[in-house]
Formats: C-alpha cells, sequence, structure tokens
C-alpha cells in the first residue's frame, strides 16, 4: 500500500517467506517499517492515515508507537530477520571487515571529515576493510576514490527504490552474502546495516566521527541518546554476546511471525 | 530556575505522567522525608515542594515531566528508567507514593514490581525510610469504574496481571519484611490511589467507634473522574461497615524502614541521627482532608480518639474527636427499613438543631441523640439537595423517596451520573411507561363504557320523544323556549332609553 515498503526489496523478501513466488509481492495492507530509528519505527514525514496498521521490528518500538497515541501497531520482525533465518550460514570463510560510514538519504548531505574517519578505521581494523557507501555517496567519484586510495574496497549495495519504481528484489540477499564473507561489522553509528551484520554473524564496533546531516534535528533524543541507551554497541571491540542479544531485540528476530499468520494480517490470504 | 535533567538512559524524550501523585495528605506524609531523599516517579511539583531535605533528587521517566519541575537549591532532577538508577544505598528517605508501575519506560519491558522494590532497597541506607504506593487492581474505585479504552501510558500489560506485585495490603507488608523492611504504617487510601484525601490507618479501620466518623469521611470525598457504573463513596461507606473497606480500598501506602546499622559513614550526620529516629511518632494513624483543614486522627488512652485540624494559619489543638452514627447512614437506614417515624424524626432533629445547613454527610448523631456537625453548615436547601441526590443514587425505595420529598418539599430530581443509577432510572422510567399504558387502556376502557351508556340513553330518549307524553313534554318545552326569549326581548325593549 505505502511505496516505503518496497524499500530494499522488503516487501518481496515477506512475500517469498509467505509463499508468494513470481513477479510482484501482493499489497500490504498497512505500513511496514523500513529502518531502525528510535522514535515509533516510521519515517518522520510519514503520513499516518486513521486505521491503517503499522508493522514494526521490535516489540520496543510497538511500546514507544503506543505510548505517543498510535494503536493498530504490529510487531513482525524485520524482513532481515526472515532472510538470515531463511538462508542458513554455511560457515564460509569470513575475513575484514565490512564498514558502512554514516550516510545522508535522499535529498540529505552529510558533513564531516572523511580522511580523519579514514585514518581511524585504518589505525582500529586488523584486516581488509570493505566500504560500503550509499547510492548517493557512491555515485561521487570524488568520495568513492579517497577510500579506494586508503585501499579499502568501496561496494555499493545498489538502489533501495522508490514510488514503485527501480525496486529491487535482491537488495537484501547482496547484503546478506556481503556481510557473511566479512568477520566485522562496523559503523560511526548505530544503525540498521550494523544491526543486520551482528544478526549475520560479524562482531560489531561502532566509532570515529559520527558526523552529521545538514540541518540535522535530533529527533526523540537523537544519537546522544543512542550512546546513552546502547553503550554496549559502541567502541572498537564489544561483546559479541550482549551485542547478538540487542540486534535480536531490536530486529525482532525472537518474535518471526509464522507464514500463515503473516498472510493473515497482512491481508495475503 | 530552569532544571536540566540528568539524562540516566531509558528516559522517555516525549511523554509526560498524567495526574502524578498528590494532593494534601500525600504532601503532608512526603514532608516529613529527612536526609538525603529520592522521588521515585510523577509526583506533584507541590509534593516535591513540600520535602524540606537539603538534597532531593528526583528520579522520572519522562523528560518534558523533568524539564517542567520548578528548580531550587539541593534539587537534582533525573531522567530514566529505575533499573538504570546506580545501586548504592545513597538515600535516607526513598518516597514511592506513585507506586512502581510508573517507573519503568517504553525502552525496556520491566521492571516487575519485586525488581522495582529491590532496586528501592539497594538505593535506600540502612535505616533509612521507604513511603510507598500501591494502587489495588480490584479496589472499590476500579471495580466500578466504566469501560475505557487503554490509555497511551498502558504498552504494556496492567499492573494487577504482574505477578510479583503483592496481593492486598498484608502481602505487601508481608513482602517488604521478607526483604528486609519493617513496617511502621501502614494507610488504607480513598477515593483514588494517587490523589487521595484519606488515608485509614489499620487501628482507625478496626475501631467500630470510628466507623460513623469515617463513613462521613469517605462520603465526603470528591466524585471520582470518568465514566462510573456506579458511585464507589456509598459503595465505599457500606464496605467500611463491613470491615472490608482496608482490602477494598483503592490502594495503600506503607511507610518502612531499612532494617540494620548503617555500614556507611551518614551523608550528614545531623540528618543521620534524625534517620535512625525512624520511630512511629511522626507518622499520623489517620489523615483526612477536609477542604482546607487537614485532619490528623490519633488514638488518646482511656479518651478514646482525638484529632488535631492542621490548617496553615492555626496552632494545632488536639480535641477528642465526636462519636456518634453518621446521619447520612442512619437517614438510608430508615428509609430502607421504611421506617417513616424514625425517618420524620431525624429530618426534624437534623433541620431544626443544630447542624441545619450542614450536609447529612457531615453531620454525627451521638447515642444520647445529639447532632454534631463537622462541617460549617451552607444553605439547608442546599443540603436537603445534597441528601435528595443521593436518595435517588443510592436506591431507595420510591414511595420513601417521595416521602422525603413531602418531609422536606424537595422533590427528587430524576437522572443520575453513574450506569447503576441510569440503568436504575430507565428501568423506573421503563415502570413508570408500563403502568401509564395500563391506566390508559383502563381509561379508554372507562371512556367506551360510558360512550356505550350514553348512545343507549340517547336511543331511550329519542323513542321517549315518540309517544303522547313525550310529545306533550316536548311542545311545553318548546313553549318555554318561546315564552322565555319573548320576555327578554321585552325586558330588551322596556331598558332602551
Amino acid at each position: 500500500m505505502h511505496h516505503a515498503n518496497h524499500y530494499y526489496g522488503h516487501s518481496h523478501v515477506l512475500a517469498r517467506y509467505a509463499g508468494f513466488d513470481g513477479a510482484g509481492p501482493p499489497r500490504i495492507r498497512g505500513y511496514l517499517q523500513h529502518g531502525w530509528n528510535i522514535g515509533d519505527g516510521l519515517a518522520p514525514d510519514h503520513e499516518y492515515v486513521p486505521g491503517i496498521p503499522s508493522f514494526v521490528w521490535s516489540e520496543t518500538t510497538r511500546r514507544r508507537a503506543w505510548s505517543m497515541g498510535h494503536r493498530g501497531v504490529y510487531v513482525t520482525g524485520a524482513p532481515w530477520a526472515y532472510l538470515v533465518a531463511a538462508a542458513p550460514d554455511l560457515d564460509q570463510p569470513r575475513e575484514g571487515t565490512i564498514w558502512y560510514p554514516f550516510h545522508g538519504w535522499e535529498g540529505q548531505h552529510v558533513h564531516g571529515d572523511h580522511d580523519r574517519l579514514i585514518a581511524e578505521i585504518r589505525a582500529t581494523e586488523p584486516g581488509p576493510v570493505t566500504v560500503c557507501l550509499y547510492w548517493q555517496e557512491y555515485r561521487s567519484v570524488r568520495l568513492r576514490r579517497r577510500y579506494e586510495r586508503a585501499g579499502f574496497r568501496v561496494i555499493c549495495h545498489g538502489y533501495r527504490g522508490g514510488r514503485w519504481r527501480d525496486l529491487d528484489p535482491g537488495f537484501l540477499d547482496r547484503q546478506l552474502a556481503e556481510q557473511r564473507r566479512h568477520a566485522r561489522v562496523a559503523s560511526n553509528r548505530l544503525c540498521s546495516a550494523l544491526l543486520y551484520g551482528i544478526l549475520a554473524g560479524c562482531e560489531p564496533a561502532v566509532y570515529g566521527d559520527p558526523m552529521q546531516l545538514r540541518d540535522e534535528k535530533d529527533l526523540f533524543g537523537g544519537r546522544s541518546r543512542i550512546r546513552r541507551q546502547w553503550p554496549e554497541l559502541h567502541g572498537a571491540s564489544v561483546d559479541n554476546r550482549v551485542a547478538r542479544q540487542i540486534a535480536v531485540a531490536e530486529l525482532g528476530a525472537d518474535r518471526l511471525m509464522p507464514a500463515a499468520e503473516m498472510r493473515e494480517l497482512f491481508r495475503w490470504s | 530556575m530552569v532544571v536540566t535533567p540528568l539524562l540516566l538512559g531509558g528516559e522517555m524524550p516525549h511523554w509526560s505522567d498524567p495526574e502524578p501523585a498528590g494532593g494534601a495528605v500525600l504532601r503532608a506524609l512526603a514532608a516529613g522525608a529527612h536526609g538525603d531523599t529520592l522521588v521515585v516517579g510523577p509526583h506533584s511539583p507541590e509534593l516535591i515542594a513540600a520535602i524540606t531535605a537539603r538534597h532531593v533528587t528526583v528520579l522520572l521517566r519522562g523528560v518534558p515531566d523533568g524539564e517542567a519541575l520548578p528548580g531550587r537549591p539541593g534539587l537534582e532532577v533525573c531522567c530514566g528508567s529505575l533499573e538504570k538508577l546506580a545501586a548504592v544505598p545513597a538515600y535516607d528517605t526513598v518516597v514511592a507514593l506513585d507506586g512502581l508501575e510508573r517507573t519503568g519506560s517504553t525502552e525496556s519491558p520491566g521492571p516487575s514490581w519485586a525488581d522495582g522494590l529491590a532496586q528501592l532497597l539497594a538505593v535506600l541506607r540502612p535505616g533509612g525510610r521507604l513511603l510507598l504506593g500501591l494502587a489495588n487492581p480490584v479496589g472499590v474505585h476500579d471495580l466500578l469504574a466504566g469501560a475505557a479504552d487503554p490509555g497511551d501510558a498502558q504498552w504494556s500489560g496492567p499492573p494487577g496481571d504482574d505477578p510479583t506485585r503483592p496481593v492486598g495490603a498484608a502481602a505487601l507488608r508481608d513482602r517488604l519484611r521478607s526483604v528486609g523492611l519493617d513496617p511502621l504504617r501502614e494507610y488504607a487510601v480513598f477515593p483514588s490511589p494517587r490523589h487521595p484525601t484519606v488515608l485509614l490507618g489499620t487501628a482507625a479501620l478496626a475501631d467500630p467507634a470510628l466507623t460513623g466518623f469515617l463513613s462521613s469521611a469517605l462520603r465526603r470525598t470528591a466524585p471520582p473522574p470518568g465514566p462510573l457504573l456506579a458511585d464507589p463513596r456509598p459503595v465505599a461507606a457500606r464496605l467500611l461497615r463491613h470491615g472490608l473497606a482496608g482490602a477494598m480500598a483503592p490502594g495503600w501506602v506503607v511507610v518502612a524502614t531499612k532494617t540494620g546499622d548503617s555500614p556507611l559513614p551518614p551523608a550528614r550526620p545531623s540528618n543521620a541521627a534524625s534517620s535512625v529516629a525512624s520511630s512511629v511518632a511522626g507518622l499520623p494513624e489517620t489523615l483526612i482532608a477536609d477542604g482546607p483543614v487537614l485532619r490528623r486522627l490519633s488514638p488518646a488512652p482511656g479518651r478514646g480518639w482525638v484529632h488535631e485540624d492542621l490548617a496553615e494559619d492555626l496552632l494545632p489543638v488536639p480535641r477528642e474527636l465526636p462519636a456518634g452514627e453518621c446521619l447520612h447512614d442512619l437517614l438510608m437506614v430508615a428509609g430502607r427499613g421504611h421506617d417513616l417515624p424514625a425517618l420524620r424524626s431525624l429530618v426534624t432533629g437534623w433541620r431544626d438543631g443544630p447542624a441545619a445547613g450542614v450536609p447529612a454527610d457531615a453531620v454525627l448523631v451521638a447515642p444520647d441523640g445529639r447532632y454534631q456537625p463537622l462541617a460549617a453548615p451552607g444553605e439547608p436547601a442546599e443540603a436537603l439537595r445534597r441528601f435528595a441526590d443521593a436518595v435517588r443514587d443510592e436506591g431507595l425505595p420510591a414511595e420513601i423517596a417521595e416521602i422525603f420529598g413531602v418531609m422536606t418539599g424537595r422533590r427528587i430530581r430524576p437522572g443520575g451520573a453513574a450506569l447503576r443509577e441510569l440503568t436504575a432510572e430507565r428501568d423506573r422510567l421503563a415502570r413508570e411507561l408500563g403502568e401509564a399504558i395500563t391506566q390508559n387502556i383502563w381509561y379508554e376502557r372507562q371512556a367506551a363504557s360510558r360512550d356505550a351508556e350514553l348512545a343507549r340513553a340517547y336511543r331511550i330518549i329519542a323513542l321517549l320523544k315518540g309517544t303522547v307524553p313525550g310529545r306533550a313534554a316536548t311542545a311545553v318545552r318548546g313553549g318555554l323556549r318561546t315564552g322565555t326569549s319573548f320576555a327578554r326581548a321585552a325586558l330588551r325593549r322596556i331598558r332602551q332609553p
């Protein structure tokens, strides 16, 4: 129903899980959370329509959304968690770090010192580094070159899609395959990709200049709250067991829904 | 003075807790806090201001609530969930009169009631005092509340579903003892757990000599907001009479001390000394807010009970508590028993005596028959109206309500606020409608019967007119009519000038 339901191929992943093969996924009756955040789970510019349900990733997000007056909020878990559960890790050899520099989303621009960040990454990471840029940054040849000159492999998982166009059903599959090649996942901010990496079996790390979006507003307490609430995930080396517990909770991997229930809930039956 | 809260983690940037614990009686209780004091959960700014301890720390989950607190020297405001508070015994007094339910946040599933208590115990110094509230999920206020959608604060299950939460006042007492707390006082609170105006101690609840006085106090609490199945105040008075007021109270408050000697050097020796002296002496047995007056009840050996009325401009003087039954209760008993002489005698004694104009629920009738007002008199009509409303709402037989109206000249107005009264009103209207329909049928039958008799009479008249005597009678009547009109015309002519 909402175009953001198709970002990163989320609706395709869930449709596959629910037993729908073929072209496009059926229309989900509701809004699907498409990124980790510390608010009600949905994008700040999201337009609410009364009576339309929201499908969020975690129980904490459901509680938050309820406290903000939203009703009809259901915990489904993140599409990533379904993908990870469905595609078992074959224990292939892992090497190096996949590093996600904080990025802006469509139309946003990040301010920060990439050279200083590169120096921190080189000083911290023990093995080879793959830097994964968001498609906006990846298009900047100059920025790409800066990371490549540092000896990093530079990749992009692809375009997430927008308003039902250029949809990419294989986005998350590529991301999972890439993450499973790496032993570590790191970023300068706690974000979806980092939590994904933890669930995919990487050791996490959050360090370096967190950078800033132009005119960034710290919604719901912003970066300082994230550091306060999840201090265990911040630093160059963190406790893997604790990190996994947090990732499981935040991505709702402990609350995955049976396919039959999902079909009913999404009005796919 | 602007407050910048210290953020501990787990805080809610968008959240504000409605209806913080407060009111005159809780304020008076909290004012006794001494030494380093921690206030946990939402409490009204007035209650926090009443705590005169030099160092007061307030822990709230909603950041806007923390920012809205008026600052003062020695006040520290923290925002976060209870489990984020450092578990070191740093406080001589912990005030948690709002209970433990609003100390967790959306950011974690807990804490359970037992975990919350353990956390409070961990921050309390040995010999320190805990003031703890506990709402009763099956209290009279809750059972009689109308259905309502769960509010924004109910993102988790209701408190009553927490298996670690003590069930009832006795279980609360036992639990506190089991974790090393020594309960000093225990109160049943009315009419609401977070904003009570009546704190009833266990000795007061157990003394039948106080029933009249306490019944008056319970009847005179403020009506609860929101949709109701029935007005809980008269129900509370009945529970009191049947020894169930403690069990069915909207909530309880316990004041307890942590046993053991402090292994740590006290923060301030002078305060620590008063902390150790955590005797029952300073705590009221029962506390009742009556308008601007705060009434403190204490047992007096050999004299029953005494009360001190604490008002800002008065020096409290202990006075003997008047004994007797609540007039309102006596009127109801007489009414329910159809005892018209007793009802008449009570109404007369009330209207024509020293309690004239005082509401019936603020009058005690002593064993010797004296009427003792507990409040200043107002308009007699207003006092009667208030009782008349109760007559309607408490379901006295319609005849008694009618008789009461006749005795006092006050007609009982139909209508009621709570569902039970509305249902009773609907039943009464349905009955009256049925009666009216029956009466109408009866009237129609009567009218039809008379119509039939009239028609029969007309037929007889018509038949009689056809007979010789009938015709003669008609002629005579016609002649008389002609003669009368002729005479009137003649008179008019003569009178003309």
